[in-house]
């Protein structure tokens, strides 16, 4: 399994997701049989935190599966290695446990949804980026939400066997010199478009919005839902869609303005708005990836769809924090 | 938690938890539905006023905030908003998310 280039699933997105998607395939052997994976990581030229960490979460998830053994090497590239180095990629391949303090760039943890949701957790994440705050800053609390929503987010609609639920992955990255300081978390469940609910009514104007390419029908019923008809323009409804070119897309969008919760409960789907009103209050940037689309908001407007792209197991969620984190000298 | 006259209050962060959790007791520690019954609801029901300060706590998710304050709402009625003050002088974001989610349950309740 051979993996080249420049690696970045916000910027460089479907080479990225047709290299992390030779993962997805792998299958435990038929039994006594046992299987070897071999990644190889050594002709990586540039990797962002997103897609190192869906590295670190799939090599997880392939060496909990029967019969398999995960090998590979490191990046020659030494920033690159620096980078697998400091998420304690060598220990977290022999299934040792992930810890890595006082790293300089990075913090990395992993917690598992079958436990009760415990910010304690993931706390040292939040020091790590925190610890470069000026105090009373309020971008803490945003960064503390970042974390708190996604994971729990995780917890509540990732796997569809709750009981067994499965890992989630999270990193802190410090700003750098060309690159604001991010959160990112990863889960390789079900995904967003499958564990958002639809009536059958959705299900169907869906569809037929794949034909006719119109998804205007959507999105009356989401504002109407959402009471919200009255109070949005038509020109502005023309314009959204006209960047929410896929299903999936779709289903970001609506997940993350609360109108979808895989529970009709009125008070649910709290979490992504708030996410993204906190980015945007500090003028930083929401990447969100599930399924076969990704969906960014960027000082808390909607980018363009990228369209329909290589499918991604799970979700990724990746937060950019930028202005008011000090910076250190890194890759 | 200070018992006085006929207001409590509450420091979440020192009486409740460092790290409050999530929504609800059966998905996490130090959850919204946990401090909402056990600190918000006895002295409400006992006629007190509650003063809650978010101050000192690490952070909040907002299923936490939503739960615990727009639940007591959904329990008491809109005007339980007169009893229940919440504080949080260093960090006014939080104090405004709270007061969104206790605005929000009062214009969803029947």
């Amino acid at each position: 399994m051979l993996f080249v280039g420049r690696l970045d699933l916000i910027s460089n997105a479907e080479f990225t997701r047709r290299s992390l998607s030779q993962l997805d395939v792998i299958e435990p052997p038929k039994r006594p049989a046992r299987k070897v994976v071999r990644i190889d990581l050594a002709a990586i030229e540039e990797i962002d935190p997103s897609s190192l960490l869906y590295i670190v979460a799939q090599v997880d998830r392939l060496a909990e599966l029967p019969g398999i053994s995960v090998t590979g090497n490191f990046p020659r590239a030494p920033e690159v290695m620096r980078f697998f180095n400091e998420a304690g990629f060598l220990r977290h391949m022999r299934r040792e446990k992930m810890k890595a303090p006082n790293r300089p760039t990075l913090e990395l943890c992993s917690g598992h949804t079958s436990k009760l949701f415990d910010p304690e957790e993931w706390q040292h994440l939040y020091a790590f980026l925190a610890a470069h705050l000026p105090p009373g800053s309020d971008l803490a609390d945003t960064i503390w939400n970042a974390f708190s929503e996604c994971i729990e987010n995780a917890h509540l609609h990732a796997f569809e066997n709750k009981v067994a639920g499965g890992p989630w992955h999270a990193l802190a990255i410090r700003a750098s010199a060309n690159a604001p300081a991010r959160a990112v978390i990863v889960d390789l469940g079900v995904g967003i478009p499958r564990s958002v609910r639809l009536t059958a009514l959705e299900m169907g104007r869906v569809r037929l919005n794949q034909a006719v390419r119109s998804i205007t029908a959507l999105w009356d019923r989401a504002l109407e839902l959402a009471g919200l008809s009255d109070q949005i323009d038509d020109d502005a409804v023309t314009e959204l869609f006209s960047m929410i070119d896929t299903n999936d897309a779709a289903c970001l969008w609506l997940a993350a303005q609360g109108l979808r919760t895989e529970t009709q409960d009125r008070e649910r789907g709290t979490g992504l708005p708030g996410l993204i009103t906190a980015a945007s209050e500090t003028d930083g940037a929401v990447h969100l990836l599930s399924g076969q689309a990704a969906v960014t908001w960027q000082g808390g407007r909607l980018l363009p769809s990228t369209g329909r792209l290589t499918p991604l197991r799970g979700t990724v969620v990746c937060l950019e924090f930028t202005g008011q984190l000090s910076e250190v000298a890194t890759p | 938690m200070t018992d006085a006259y006929n207001e409590v209050h509450i420091d979440v962060g020192r009486d409740f938890a460092p790290t409050p959790g999530g929504r609800y007791r059966r998905q996490s520690k130090w959850s919204g539905e946990e401090f909402r019954e056990t600190f918000l609801e006895p002295p409400l029901r006992e006629g007190k006023t509650v003063v809650v300060d978010l101050d000192s706590a690490v952070g909040f998710s907002t299923s936490f905030l939503e739960e615990a304050f727009g639940g007591v709402i959904r329990k008491f009625g809109p005007d339980i908003k007169g009893r229940m003050l919440i504080v949080a002088n260093a960090r006014p974001r939080r104090k405004r998310q709270a007061m969104e989610y206790v605005d929000r349950a009062i214009a969803g309740y029947e």
